[in-house]
């Protein structure tokens, strides 16, 4: 009774939060599962029969009350995941968590793990076609899957483990960037290690019914979108903040309109922000196309937002302004990076799901670094510049205010929310900065370094004849330019930054062909993996600094984020690429007279890489 | 001998005759047997019937089919033309001698003459001889699709664009005239 429970629950997760037949394929062939009674009852009856097992010395108790327990603790998930006080960004309420169910779990498991079976007696996992058929069922009649014990166990022990650390490292964030930590690192980059129950469950536990955040009763959407954009762009953003009592000296009508035109981009933003946080909990593929479907929201909230902000400015002087007067457009601002960070994504995480060709990596590291140099420009000028803006104003704009007034309560007033700015606003917009300079900037600007570090690696495995990034499949019914756009069709409707053409490409392309004689192209080679190897140092040097940036930095990252891992794995890859590119200049130097005997010879293997974004090609004998 | 279309290295190829019984047998008794994904008769009967012109059959001496190909066009979301390769099958006798490649050629050609926009089709991400087939005409990976098969593999969605339509965003595409669309 106690499985058919946990089934229920199963099979609840399955059709609101995950992808019937893509995540998991229910059978239930309208079957109930117990849905009327609660986990609790039968926890209960579970218990009664442990002590009845226990009182009349019951064969084999310990293997029975273990496997009870195993199921009395996996319905325990379903009684307690939405009722676990989860104490989201409460810096002051230190409350540890009681999940001692969980171990417990673990432990059991492991107990039963250690007992062998004679499976001969086991009756295999049938169940008849002609029942299935006669029941409600909309699949073709099979044979239930015969899943191995050990298997099984390996299993609900990884539910234990994984749902036990999700929630543990949940109660112990206390800042945004701490959250967005959690969720990049510590939920999305495992997250094919995840059960699909576990991930299904983590959707349910992270975002409520209600909106709230873990459940939180201080933060839901609405202000968790808030918190978001100004963990970017730095507090105290006017279109943010009590923008109704900016408009105060408009007329009704213009307010009235100004406001119904603000609900409506502000409800755009709540949803777009949404649908970015309910991908961290699926499977890596699906994660693929709510991120792509996600560039034409986040593309047209720009548009949104960029004409709310800018009319707001122009027509009534209200809004962010940088530190020379013009108009910041700070929310624009925070969603123009969330979209280049989704398309860096997109792009870079297709080499994990092997979808790209080797005529193709060329292409896709190009347009990556074009998508990193503008989100790192966007980093170091635009963002950077809407922090000083904000500082500027707390620090300049508002003490000459007070200096104009007479004395009296709105001096009073206005001296007092001085204060608070500088005791509060201003530290937190210098940490802002601070972190968006010191980690988040460098970050960017050393995945810039590194895949153009990769390109003059493969430009010269192209220059050598290795392999040719002009041309595509050997029988091609097609052309390039159609293989080209259809590659980039993604990205292909946004509109800033310009989506780069054809012949944009083609231009780039031609370079990587080889020079007009052996010793241009051997000068061209030598130039190219030179300045590969240097760049590949200073991306190493860069990695070791923000390593050592992430331990000291105890705010910004969960004490055991897998962020670490991240870094240590582009360190990885850089070492690969480093050996990549001895072997080749060994065979550049030994034909150094005549390097088209290297194609002859060798040709290009393509792996993995260690990163998931830095694919391996290596140089093999044929 | 009917709906011949061609004869390469002594093995005919046909168009699939809807008339024909004894044809629909032979591609229903090879596709169970050779094909990895078990399909409801109603799936291939419903491609069959509905676009006879785009199954094509190979034949050997004893014109028996060693070979079929299953295929179908419909407007993709009403906005531009999609070929779409349901089932490829060769008898594994037959196989590594070209067929398959000839069979997917056939199809393109008749496809493309009909002005489809784009040619799709899945495949299993472990089956390397397929991938190598169609990735050597132009086809490209676009999705990975999560254990899309019964046996919990992951796909390939596979695209040939023909058209500038095949790689233009869904929302960017006006609708096709109704006649295309019904």
């Amino acid at each position: 009774m106690g499985l058919c429970k946990f089934i229920d629950f199963v099979l609840h997760i399955a059709k609101n939060l995950l992808y019937e037949e893509e995540d998991i394929t229910t059978r239930n062939m309208n079957l109930d599962f117990l849905s009327g009674i609660s986990p609790q009852f039968l926890i209960q009856e579970i218990n009664e029969v442990i002590e009845w097992i226990i009182v009349n010395e019951v064969d084999q108790a310990n293997v029975i009350i273990a496997q009870l327990k195993v199921v009395s603790n996996l319905m325990k998930i379903e009684a307690t995941i939405l009722a676990t006080p989860i104490q989201f960004l409460n810096k002051d309420d230190n409350i540890s968590l009681n999940l001692n169910f969980y171990t417990e779990g673990i432990s059991q498991v492991g107990q039963l793990q250690n007992v062998e079976y004679d499976e001969s007696v086991i009756p295999e996992g049938a169940f008849s076609k002609f029942i299935q058929l006669d029941m409600e069922n909309k699949n073709i009649p099979l044979e239930l899957n015969d899943v191995p014990l050990d298997t099984a166990l390996t299993y609900i022990k990884a539910i234990f483990e994984t749902v036990e650390r999700f929630i543990r490292e949940a109660n112990e964030i206390n800042s945004i960037n701490q959250l967005q930590d959690y969720l990049e690192y510590n939920i999305n980059y495992p997250i094919d290690t995840f059960s699909v129950f576990s991930r299904g469950l983590f959707q349910l536990f992270f975002i409520r019914d209600d909106k709230s955040i873990f459940g939180s009763l201080e933060y839901n959407l609405t202000n968790l979108s808030t918190e978001l954009i100004e963990n970017l762009v730095g507090k105290n953003t006017i279109v943010l903040n009590n923008l109704e009592s900016s408009l105060s000296q408009l007329k009704d009508s213009t307010r009235n309109d100004l406001m119904s035109r603000y609900v409506g981009v502000l409800q755009d933003m709540e949803g777009g922000i949404y649908h970015n946080l309910t991908v961290f909990g699926c499977n890596p593929c699906r994660q693929q196309q709510l991120i792509s479907k996600g560039l034409v929201i986040w593309d047209t909230l720009q548009v949104g937002w960029e004409s709310f902000e800018v009319d707001l400015h122009q027509s009534y002087g209200i809004g962010d302004e940088f530190a020379t007067g013009e108009v910041s457009i700070s929310v624009t601002s925070y969603i123009y990076y969330t979209k280049i960070k989704m398309m860096m994504q997109l792009l870079l995480n297709g080499f994990e799901l092997e979808l790209y060709k080797p005529f193709e990596i060329y292409l896709i590291l190009w347009y990556g670094d074009y998508l990193a140099q503008n989100l790192v420009d966007h980093l170091q000028n635009r963002v950077t510049r809407i922090i000083i803006g904000k500082i500027e104003h707390l620090e300049t704009v508002i003490p000459k205010r007070i200096k104009k007034l007479k004395a009296g309560v709105k001096k009073e007033q206005l001296k007092e929310l001085n204060k608070y700015n500088h005791e509060v606003i201003l530290p937190q917009l210098t940490a802002t900065l601070n972190y968006n300079q010191d980690y988040l900037t460098k970050s960017y600007q050393t995945l810039l370094t590194l895949l153009r570090a990769n390109m003059k690696y493969l430009a010269t495995l192209s220059k050598i004849g290795l392999i040719d990034f002009t041309k595509g499949p050997s029988h091609s019914l097609t052309s390039l330019e159609h293989l080209y756009y259809l590659r980039l069709k993604p990205w292909s409707s946004i509109g800033v930054p310009n989506f780069p053409t054809y012949q944009n490409y083609q231009q780039i392309i031609t370079a990587t062909l080889p020079e007009r004689d052996n010793r241009s192209t051997l000068f061209r080679c030598l130039e190219l993996l030179a300045s590969s190897k240097s760049g590949l140092a200073t991306c190493r040097k860069e990695y070791e600094i923000i390593l050592g940036y992430i331990k000291r930095d105890t705010r910004n990252f969960v004490s055991n984020s897998k962020v670490n891992e991240w870094y240590h794995e582009f360190i990885s890859s850089i070492d690969v690429l480093e050996e990549n590119i001895g072997l080749l200049s060994k065979l550049i130097s030994q034909n150094k007279d005549d390097l088209s005997k290297i194609n002859k010879e060798y040709k290009i293997k393509v792996d993995k890489g260690v990163h998931r974004y830095i694919p391996n090609l290596s140089v093999v004998p044929k | 001998m009917s709906n011949l279309l061609r004869t390469i290295n002594n093995l005919t190829y046909h168009r699939f005759d809807i008339n024909d019984q004894d044809e629909f047998k032979q591609i229903s008794k090879l596709i169970a047997i050779h094909l990895s994904e078990p399909y409801s008769i109603y799936v291939y009967w419903y491609f069959l019937n509905n676009w006879p012109q785009y199954c094509y059959t190979v034949k050997n001496d004893k014109s028996v089919i060693i070979g079929v190909i299953i295929s179908k066009i419909e407007p993709h979301r009403e906005v531009r033309m999609r070929g779409y390769i349901g089932m490829l099958v060769i008898d594994p006798e037959y196989r590594k001698m070209g067929i398959a490649s000839n069979l997917v050629k056939l199809t393109i050609e008749n496809m493309t003459q009909d002005n489809v926009d784009e040619i799709m089709l899945e495949t299993e991400v472990i089956n390397e001889g397929a991938l190598k087939l169609y990735e050597s005409f132009g086809f490209l990976r676009t999705k990975r699709l999560y254990r899309y098969y019964l046996n919990t593999h992951d796909a390939y969605r596979l695209i040939l664009p023909l058209t500038d339509k095949a790689h233009t965003r869904i929302a960017f595409l006006p609708q096709l005239p109704q006649e295309q669309v019904t």
